[in-house]
């Protein structure tokens, strides 16, 4: 018996990416950052080391999380973080309590700016849908 | 029992006809009858040493302590014995294993017989296999050179067991098969391999208790204390040496506190949180020290991460893959996975090319084949329909799934709308290219149900598709409830099984007609689409079949130049491909035929909606742009060729002659004309220029000049 691993050709695996520090983008919109260390046949990831990354203009945050098991359906995309690059990020950390502040801040901004949109169309007659949550996009 | 309980009295009927005690009756009777300090409360007084003699039970556990030091040994041993064992097994916590949970008696005694036996055996090995037992001797030396240990608090025991002499007799024996070899060790201080793992694993292996089984207990007088700390420190190197598992073993074995762990549990972190260097981000908040230097720190990360990584062993992965693959078989990868089909084929055909020899039957075993070997396939392996389980008279359907077989939640079935109802076609400009474009789409479906109907791999999955089909209808059939529908899926089933014979030809005829209807041709050869489209169908109509329409389609072809050629010339170069077909068709070409495409090109074309004709064409004759375009330069030198074979053969009569000089004149009157005349892809050779020339006298210098320049084979 061979000790390798069987290729698998013309279709695609996890199983490459195995211990590798992935960025996970989930659909509900948070990313992940950890280390992958188990997968499964319906793409469901087990991540070790998790750190939940926001994002808010040129800052961000990290939330540790440590170990996550996240269902498949749920992930958008996923990535391999350079580790390089990761050592240069052109962006600015911030504390976590700064981050999440700047995070409610757009929030409130985007739902000001909807609030708006809305009243607008309703003056012209139409009903605006303000339901779609940035899942439904997927 | 007691007959009465608080003064009440407990027979069975409840009493009531008698009046309820007086309270002070009950305290009396309290008092009477209920001793407080009775032997169910305190338990029995059988074993009076247990109780009053806590000294000797002190005594009893500092041998205990004491013991514990050599028989680290066993316990070293035994971890190795466990470590040979497959890896892949980590949850082997099997009754007979020694790390398996027992629970304390009702005496304490902890070490029933399984671990004794398990240790037995273990220490039995253990004597066969260590060699190096001059450890054992050496580190009875060091011992006795050592300070004596202090206490420790280990967990209580109520008395020892008669089996640990055991222990007592396998330590015996270990000494005895020694050899007394001296070895220059230095002393090495007690407390040393003690504290150095300060352990607190939060992670448990399942069933242990929170205390720690302590190994077997030496027996109470002990004349020596072999084994201690020297060897303990001893062997740690070596499972430094091996990096990474077996570190748990060396805890202090009778420390109530620490848990004692599974030899398969991953070990937990060092102590000293080790921070990759490019996770700074991550571990920002549970940052220690960084005391180390970096190159053990860097071993240490390589470790730690070691120490984590693969945790998906080989055998889960291919396991994952084998559903993967499971999940892919399909009895018609043809029509299921066509790219990756094809290109499996085109990749076995050139390696045939390449490789004629037997190497690739070995390539090819190794790789596990997709769809398994065809072969396979057809004898044993159809794909199984899954028919969940259904219960008679059961409101729901089955709530388990697993992989091969999802539980069915929504009943849903394809609905094909009706394909009568046709929505109005809306011809504008801006929906003009779409239309184009589905029409291509549509003639592109036929003519690859035309090559297919050729194609051998097609055929083969079109035949296993029909068996699928064939067994599907039968299980319908078995299913179907009245003999009406018995008679419907009867009737499919004949339907299904009758191979249908088709004939490409037909599919071939549809296309071309389709193709030349209604003026679009232009249209489509100005589609990229489209001109892959005639390249593809142009080997079909090389037969006796289409030879009215392929003149049709040349003719068209040039006269669409004038709209395509820059197009195509800057971007496509797909008109070039078609030099070869229009060579071969003009070998079968008559004169008459050559005359029909050339006067169509010198036609100038006066339309007065200036709509569809550009500025740019205004007052042009299609030759103009021919003469622009690579393909339609090498059209016309292959026709001069042709015609000059056909003069000198004299199938030409003089009026066709006549005609084809003027056309020759208009040519070469044009190329003076036309600012960048294209190269053809194959000049005229100079004799057959020469030759042909000649016999056209209205041919004058100049122009005799122009035509040589650009298409004549200047060598």
């Amino acid at each position: 018996m061979n000790n390798t691993v069987m290729e698998l050709e013309g279709t695609a695996h996890l199983l490459d990416e195995l211990d590798k520090k992935l960025m996970v983008l989930l659909r509900d919109g948070r990313t992940l950052i950890g280390y992958l260390r188990s997968v499964d046949q319906f793409a469901n990831l087990v991540l070790h080391r998790t750190i939940e990354r926001i994002h808010v203009g040129k800052e961000y945050g990290d939330i540790p999380r440590g170990v996550f098991i996240v269902r498949g359906e749920n992930v958008v995309l996923l990535g391999e973080i350079d580790a390089d690059k990761e050592a240069e990020l052109p962006l600015t950390e911030v504390s976590v309590d700064e981050i999440l502040d700047a995070q409610r801040q757009e929030q409130e901004l985007k739902q000001e700016q909807q609030k708006l949109v809305a009243k607008a169309l309703k003056e012209r007659g139409l009903h605006l849908m303000p339901d779609l949550t940035h899942d439904d996009m997927f | 029992m007691a007959d009465t309980f608080f003064g009440f009295d407990t027979a069975l009927d409840n009493g009531d006809h008698l009046l309820p005690p007086d309270e002070d009756d009950c305290v009396e009777n309290e008092e009477e009858e209920y001793d407080a300090l009775n032997d169910e409360t305190f338990g029995g007084l059988e074993d009076s040493s247990v109780l009053d003699d806590w000294e000797q039970q002190h005594e009893q556990y500092a041998e205990f302590a004491e013991s514990n030091k050599h028989s680290e040994q066993i316990e070293n041993s035994i971890s190795l014995l466990m470590l040979d064992e497959p890896v892949n097994e980590p949850t082997n916590l099997s009754k007979n294993s020694i790390w398996s949970y027992t629970p304390p008696n009702k005496n304490g005694d902890i070490f029933n017989s399984s671990i004794i036996s398990s240790l037995h055996k273990a220490s039995k090995s253990f004597i066969e296999t260590r060699s190096d037992s001059n450890r054992v001797s050496e580190a009875h030396k060091n011992f006795t050179q050592s300070t004596p240990l202090p206490s420790i608090p280990i967990s209580p025991i109520q008395h020892v067991p008669k089996q640990i002499r055991t222990v007592e007799e396998l330590e015996k024996n270990l000494i005895k098969n020694s050899k007394q070899q001296p070895v220059q060790k230095p002393a090495v201080p007690f407390p040393h391999p003690m504290f150095q793992h300060p352990l607190q694993n939060p992670r448990l292996p399942p069933g242990l208790p929170p205390l720690g089984i302590p190994p077997p207990v030496r027996h109470m007088p002990l004349p020596h204390h072999p084994i201690p700390p020297g060897l303990v420190h001893m062997l740690q190197p070596h499972f430094m040496h091996q990096g990474g598992p077996p570190r748990h073993l060396l805890y202090p074995p009778g420390n109530a506190q620490f848990p004692v762990t599974h030899p398969y549990n991953f070990p937990p972190p060092p102590p000293r949180n080790i921070i990759p260097p490019n996770t700074n981000h991550m571990n920002r908040n549970n940052m220690p020290q960084r005391t180390r230097n970096d190159s053990y720190k860097h071993k240490e990360n390589h470790e730690t991460k070691d120490e984590y990584a693969g945790l998906m062993t080989n055998r889960e992965k291919q396991w994952l893959l084998n559903i993967q693959m499971l999940q892919l078989n399909t009895g018609t990868p043809y029509f299921d996975d066509y790219y990756y089909t094809v290109f499996k084929e085109r990749k076995a055909k050139n390696n045939k090319e390449n490789f004629p020899n037997e190497r690739n039957h070995r390539y090819q075993n190794n790789r596990q084949q997709r769809n398994n070997d065809r072969q396979d396939n057809n004898n044993t392996l159809t794909p199984r329909v899954y028919t969940p389980l259904q219960f008679e008279n059961s409101l729901g359907k089955l709530q388990c799934g697993s992989v091969t077989a999802p539980r069915k939640i929504i009943d849903m079935d394809i609905v094909t709308p009706d394909k009568d109802a046709d929505s109005p076609v809306v011809v504008r400009d801006t929906r003009k290219t779409k239309q184009l474009l589905l029409e291509l789409e549509a003639l592109f479906s036929l003519l690859l149900k035309a090559e297919d109907l050729r194609n051998p791999l097609a055929i083969s999955n079109m035949d296993k598709l029909r068996e699928i089909k064939q067994k599907q209808r039968l299980r319908e059939l078995d299913l179907a409830p009245t003999p009406e529908q018995k008679q419907e899926v009867l009737k499919l089933l004949k339907q299904d099984s009758e191979p249908i014979v088709e004939n490409p030809l037909d599919y071939i005829v549809k296309i071309v007609n389709a193709l030349l209807h209604e003026d679009k041709f232009s249209s489509f050869l100005n589609i990229r689409k489209g001109k892959m489209l005639l390249l593809r169908l142009l080997p079909h109509l090389a037969s006796e079949n289409f030879v009215g329409q392929l003149l049709d389609v040349w003719t068209r072809i040039l006269l669409s130049i004038p709209i395509v050629g820059r197009r195509d010339t800057t971007g496509d170069h797909i008109l070039p491909k078609f030099h070869p077909f229009f060579k071969r068709y003009i070998q079968t070409c008559t004169m008459g035929d050559i005359l029909d495409i050339v006067t169509g090109l010198v036609e100038v074309i006066r339309q007065e909606n200036s709509r569809s004709t550009p500025l740019s064409h205004q007052g042009k004759a299609p030759l103009y742009f021919v003469l622009l375009n690579k393909f339609g330069v090498s059209a016309l030198v292959t026709m001069l060729i042709r015609t000059e074979y056909l003069i000198s053969s004299e199938t030409a009569t003089e009026k066709q002659q006549n005609d084809w000089s003027n056309f020759l004149v208009s040519w070469a009157e044009l190329t003076g004309v036309v600012s960048k005349v294209a190269t053809p892809l194959e000049p005229i050779p100079k004799q057959i220029f020469v030759k042909h020339i000649n016999r056209f006298e209205n041919l004058i210098n100049d122009k005799k000049s122009n035509l040589e320049k650009h298409f004549v084979d200047t060598n």
